[in-house]
């Protein structure tokens, strides 16, 4: 990443946090001034010290020791702490606000789009990495500590300058020459780029073990989500899949872990020695200057430590700043992903609200595929939904009944053609108006760890008369009034301890919250899978009531269903193959008699 | 043989016993980790030594004014013993990886194949679950928790409390007053430390939950499924509602918890700004008495070490309480599920396989509940029982206890007149294939997944085979890789996704391979349109000949050609017989069924009653 790009992904984050803790930058100077100012002082007033105890001044040292434990230790001290407080809040709670984006953007983001692999390789990723090498709020502690490290070379490089300036009186000797320094930046020079090379190396390979170890904890993780899930225990046992279980856990990766730890510390072990050579060259150095008389030999620890200080520094805020870049491109990343626009077409219509539920869905010449495949799941399909009217989706497995259904309710946009609702084209409209006219109850529906009540209303407030309502329309008032908070009985165990329930329990549950919408078009999809059949009759039985003048849609494979609907669409290879009514169609001898009289013929 | 008794979930561990336990098991898995342990501690405490030599050193030798030569020869003789100390010290911090790779080896290890191979009934109950949660914490990686935290601090306390004794062996000299209010000093900061972790503990439960809500949370809002019943039912206001919620509170608890260190770090400020302005007066007035700079030197740097020791270890005890528990949760769980293995020796010879049910009973260990009630029946080879009723009249407890994954309350199953109590429990998995209603298919090849064995040792040539009658063959020979493709891509990204059907064909390809005499199938058809229904039953038919098979659905289309049903209700079988038999006695089973078939009779009649 060039530094042009990596400044502006530094401001790109920075305007993103700042905007909400406007003070953070200004505390964090205040931090990285007290806390330099502490070190420095500290050495400073250690050295003067110990140049009046050399020359017996120990008043005048008990005096500076004063100075030097309230002003330096307890005052810079205490300005330290406290604006690191408040940074380690904000660093918290900017990991906690993008993750809360993130969620957000979850949400908002078309449907389409948060389906694609793409997206979700994305989102996993981030997750990831948010749970644990780039959170959000590291990049502020990485950035101060990098402003840290300038700030004390600036100091440091203050000190060493000062050193440098002062020559003793006459006989200058080899340590006061001009060329003295730079021959020491000639020795430093050599051995900062051995240890720079042997740096890079450790990185390069620390940059690969992590890219494998991202692997291998994707792998583990799917290893203890499934194993560990007591409910693939049946399969694991009766089939004896501990062996590829084992097989999974090498992919891990932990031979090569091994063997890179064991390489890792001998790297270690080179770059101290080097650094050590480093510090032993500073106190040489300025030993020497100490014996010329140049300076004091109580000053000799505070220059010497200025030295090393320096060397420290430089590194260390060279290897922070590329710790920043990493976590910037992160960041830019991120940023980027949540720029994007949510809906590619969001209209501002608003739909007219009827009392008299007479809306009208056509579909005209609506072709869609999904994509990465060939072939498409609808093709060039006209249909008109009359308002009122009962209907019937047969066809096979992937056939295109369910994309139709999606179609529909706008979770995905069409290829080709376009839907109307009452003549104009549905994008036009808004989408969270357009929502409002569907109640459906998916194959896959998904029901949430809150209470019941709030599961059935969508929201908090829960009219309760309302919920008791579409409870008993949908069989699940008695179950529900048996439990001891009723309405407010929490689902599952993700929150809290909620009661678990039947796959049948559920898809009622699934019903009522449909009827609670009371929306104007319902859909429902296989709404009787998971229920016997005395519970799949009174379903039935009760359709009538269920949808009363809606328009309706009903996919199912049980060829029963068809009964109560006024037409019959027969989907085959995405397009609409047939259509009429049971009987016109029985009669046909075509795909749905086909469909009709081989599951009839087990009850005849 | 009753491992209720066995199980002991309030047992405690002594801190003794959870040493043991960790060090046990580094001795006899990888002994290098006590070596590298060692040298980490010598060479640090060598080095803290050093950091407070050196200086001293110097300032020493300055002062004798020996001239540039033996200024040099010093400088060289202690940057070698530098280089080797710290060099040293290094080495060992950079191999610390070894004890990541230990935890994933070794416990991790542990603990998947003991799940795998523990009592499926024990492992199912909500407290096993529940210890079991507890017991995976100390799985965590890292410095401070789980079993490395435990072993990587108590490397830290052993150098601490090392380090401490070097000093105060250094500090001998100094006057013992000195040496007093530096313990107190460091003994009050430890207090305070203290308080400041209780507060943090005492939360810990609402921090472990709030952080178990927001996980819960993300979950959703990253589930593609959940998605369009969010975007439907405009559900985003609600679910945010309660995000934002739990975002607030745990700000205002972290700010809390940080305002309690913050009193901590303010106090340790306090303390040491007193303890060094003692320290500096007194060493000051050493001086006036004839003490030499260098020795000045070398004890303010002991002072100053002094508390540093002291405020480490404190830290290092409270971050061991809470490893140790850790670790102990994870040792009882571990220990109870050792004690869950027993087994019968008996094993089961021969080719076909008959099961009697022998008024079999069945509770929920705790509850009054009869969810099985002096249930008896027969499986035998060649032929085909179907099991039905409505939810939760107990189909799935009558699969679990057949499968040797329960064992019944009363009465008995014989396994060819065996009871299955004495058998060999491993063995009697062999003699079963199932097919549930959620099945495992693991992200490895599908010849693995058929197979359930790993490639190296799987027969490819009956793969095939098993594929090709499963009818998965046609799908399977379009693919770039055939039948070593990988499943899902989470691991590999290069595979693939199998639909509904192609899943059914896949288990019964698994079934196949297995060849075991009892086939157990659980609604199988449940999610295929009619005509893979059609195709799935006939295939069935034709594969599974000769085996004991036991069927279970609703849908009594397909149970209607078994040779025989059983009526289940309310834990006890009220009808069995054929189809027709149970259609003549008209009871629950012939009402069921004409509810189903209601709908495929003639129409004509049908339009009146609409």
């Amino acid at each position: 990443m060039s530094f042009r790009e990596s400044m502006k992904s530094f401001w790109g984050y920075y305007s993103m946090t700042i905007k909400d803790h406007r003070l953070l930058p200004l505390v964090m100077l205040i931090n990285v001034l007290a806390g330099s100012t502490a070190i420095f002082g500290n050495l400073y007033l250690y050295s003067k010290i110990l140049d009046a105890i050399t020359l017996g001044q120990y008043r005048e040292a008990f005096d500076l020791s004063l100075l030097m434990i309230l002003a330096v230790r307890l005052g810079m001290g205490c300005l330290v702490q406290a604006t690191e407080q408040v940074i380690s809040v904000w660093a918290e709670t900017t990991g906690d606000e993008m993750r809360e984006k993130l969620s957000r953007k979850m949400l908002d983001m078309e449907y389409q789009k948060a389906e694609d692999g793409k997206t979700r390789e994305f989102i996993r990723a981030l997750r990831q990495h948010e749970n644990r090498y780039t959170r959000t709020g590291y990049i502020i502690w990485t950035t101060m500590g990098m402003l840290r490290e300038a700030a004390a070379s600036i100091y440091a490089l203050a000190f060493v300058a000062m050193m440098f300036w002062k020559v003793p009186v006459g006989d200058k000797g080899f340590f006061n020459s001009w060329y003295s320094g730079g021959f020491l930046a000639v020795c430093y020079g050599i051995l900062f780029s051995i240890s720079y090379r042997i740096q890079k190396k450790v990185s390069a390979k620390s940059v690969e073990l992590d890219q494998r170890l991202m692997k291998g904890n994707a792998v583990f993780n799917y290893t203890v989500q499934n194993v560990l899930d007591y409910r693939n225990g049946k399969d694991i046992r009766i089939f004896r899949l501990y062996s590829i279980i084992e097989k999974l856990i090498r992919l891990i990766g932990l031979e090569q872990m091994e063997t890179w730890a064991l390489q890792n510390g001998k790297y270690q072990a080179g770059i101290t020695c080097l650094m050590q050579a480093v510090t032993a060259l500073a106190y040489v150095y300025v030993g020497g200057k100490a014996m010329s008389g140049a300076i004091s030999i109580g000053s000799v620890l505070m220059y010497a430590g200025a030295i090393n200080q320096l060397s420290t520094s430089v590194a260390s805020c060279i290897r922070l700043y590329g710790e920043c870049v990493n976590r910037m491109s992160y960041m830019g990343k991120l940023k980027e992903f949540l720029d994007t626009p949510d809906m590619e077409y969001d209209g501002t219509l608003p739909v007219e609200k009827r009392d008299d539920a007479r809306y009208e869905i056509c579909f005209e010449d609506v072709t869609f595929t999904y994509p990465g495949t060939e072939k498409p799941a609808l093709d060039h399909v006209s249909l008109k939904f009359e308002i009122g009217s009962r209907t019937a989706l047969v066809g096979r497995n992937g056939s295109g009944k369910t994309t139709l259904i999606k179609l529909l309710c706008r979770l995905y946009e069409p290829d080709s053609g376009r839907i109307l609702l009452n003549g104009i084209d549905i994008r036009y409209f808004e989408y969270k108006e357009y929502v409002q006219l569907f109640s459906v109850v998916f194959q896959d529906f998904h029901l949430f760890a809150y209470p019941i009540g709030e599961n059935i209303a969508g929201s908090r407030h829960v009219d309760e008369e309302r919920a008791w309502d579409a409870l008993e329309k949908a069989g699940m008032k008695e179950r529900v009034m048996e439990m001891e908070d009723k309405l407010d009985t929490l689902l599952y165990k993700n929150t809290g301890e909620g009661v678990e329930i039947s796959g049948g329990e559920a898809q009622k549950l699934a019903l009522a919250r449909a009827l609670y919408k009371d929306a104007p078009f319902v859909v429902l999809d296989e709404p009787t899978a998971a229920l016997d059949p005395f519970a799949e009759a009174e379903v039935y039985e009760h359709f009538k009531e269920l949808v009363r003048d809606r328009t309706s849609i009903y996919i199912s494979h049980r060829m029963s269903s068809c009964k109560f609907c006024d037409e019959i669409l027969v989907l085959d290879e995405g397009k609409i193959a047939e259509r009429g009514t049971h009987s016109e169609l029985l009669e046909r001898n075509g795909i749905y008699a086909g469909l009709y009289r081989t599951q009839a013929q087990y009850y005849a | 043989m009753n491992e209720e008794n066995c199980t002991d979930w309030k047992r405690k561990y002594s801190i003794w016993s959870t040493y043991r336990f960790v060090y046990g098991m580094i001795w006899k898995y990888e002994k290098k980790i006590l070596a590298v342990g060692t040298g980490k501690i010598l060479t640090s405490i060598g080095a803290q030594v050093m950091g407070v030599v050196i200086p001293a050193a110097v300032i020493a030798v300055l002062e004798k004014g020996g001239g540039m030569g033996q200024y040099l020869f010093s400088m060289l003789g202690l940057f070698l013993i530098s280089a080797a100390v710290y060099g040293a010290q290094s080495y060992f911090n950079g191999i610390e990886m070894l004890l990541a790779v230990f935890r994933a080896k070794h416990c991790a290890t542990m603990l998947i194949r003991e799940v795998c191979e523990v009592d499926y009934q024990w492992m199912e109950r909500k407290e096993t679950q529940e210890n079991f949660e507890k017991g995976m914490m100390a799985m965590d990686g890292g410095d401070y928790d789980g079993m490395e935290g435990f072993v990587k601090q108590n490397t830290e306390l052993a150098i601490n409390v090392l380090g401490l004794i070097v000093y105060m062996c250094a500090a001998v000299s100094l006057e013992p007053l000195i040496i007093l209010l530096l313990l107190a000093v460091s003994l009050i900061q430890m207090g305070i430390y203290s308080l400041a972790r209780k507060y943090e503990e005492s939360h810990k439960d609402e921090r472990g939950s709030l952080w178990m809500k927001q996980h819960y949370h993300e979950t959703v809002t990253d589930n593609i499924q959940a998605g369009k019943d969010i975007r439907l039912f405009g559900l985003r206001v609600w679910l945010l509602d309660y995000y934002e919620g739990y975002t607030k509170r745990f700000k205002r608890l972290f700010a809390k918890e940080s305002g309690v260190y913050f009193v901590y770090q303010l106090s340790v400020l306090l303390m040491s700004a007193l303890r060094d302005f003692v320290c500096y007066t007194y060493l000051l007035g050493c001086m006036s008495e004839g003490m030499r700079t260098a020795e000045f030197v070398f004890y303010l740097g002991i002072v100053a070490g002094f508390s540093d020791w002291f405020s480490r270890i404190s830290g290092n005890l409270t971050i061991l309480g809470g490893a140790c528990i850790k670790v102990a949760d994870f040792q009882r769980w571990y220990d109870n599920a050792q004690r869950t293995h027993t087994s019968g020796e008996k094993v089961h010879t021969g080719k076909k396989i008959s099961i009697v049910f022998e008024d079999v009973s069945f509770v929920y260990p705790g509850s009054d509940n009869r969810v099985l009630d002096h249930v008896s029946f027969t499986l035998s080879p060649d032929k085909k029982t179907a099991l039905v009723g409505v939810n939760g009249a107990g189909k799935t407890t009558i699969v679990k206890l057949l499968c040797g994954l329960y064992r019944p309350t009363e009465g008995r199953i014989l396994i060819d007149g065996v009871d299955l109590r004495e058998m060999n429990r491993e063995q009697y998995f062999e003699k079963i294939s199932a097919i549930f209603q959620e099945p495992l298919i693991l992200e490895i090849g599908l010849d693995e997944n058929v197979a359930c064995e790993v490639r190296e040792h799987l027969d490819r040539t009956r793969c095939e085979a098993a594929m090709k009658r499963s009818g998965l063959w046609e799908k399977v020979q379009r693919l770039p890789v055939g039948m070593e493709s990988s499943y899902g891509n989470v691991i590999d990204k290069k595979g693939i996704f199998l639909s509904g059907g192609e899943q059914q064909k896949l288990l019964l390809a698994r079934a196949l391979y297995k060849d075991a005499p009892l086939v157990l199938l659980d609604e199988p058809t449940a999610a295929m349109d009619a005509l893979a229904e059609k195709a799935t039953y006939e295939v069935y038919d034709r594969e599974l000949a000769g085996k004991t098979v036991l069927f279970i659905s609703h849908r009594l289309a397909s149970t209607r050609f078994c040779d025989e049903i059983l009526f289940l209700k309310d834990g006890a079988i009220t009808e069995r017989g054929t189809h027709e038999e149970l259609l003549a006695a008209d009871g629950e089973y012939a009402e069921m069924f004409e509810v189903q078939s209601r709908y495929y009779r003639d129409e004509k009649e049908e339009t009146h009653e609409l």
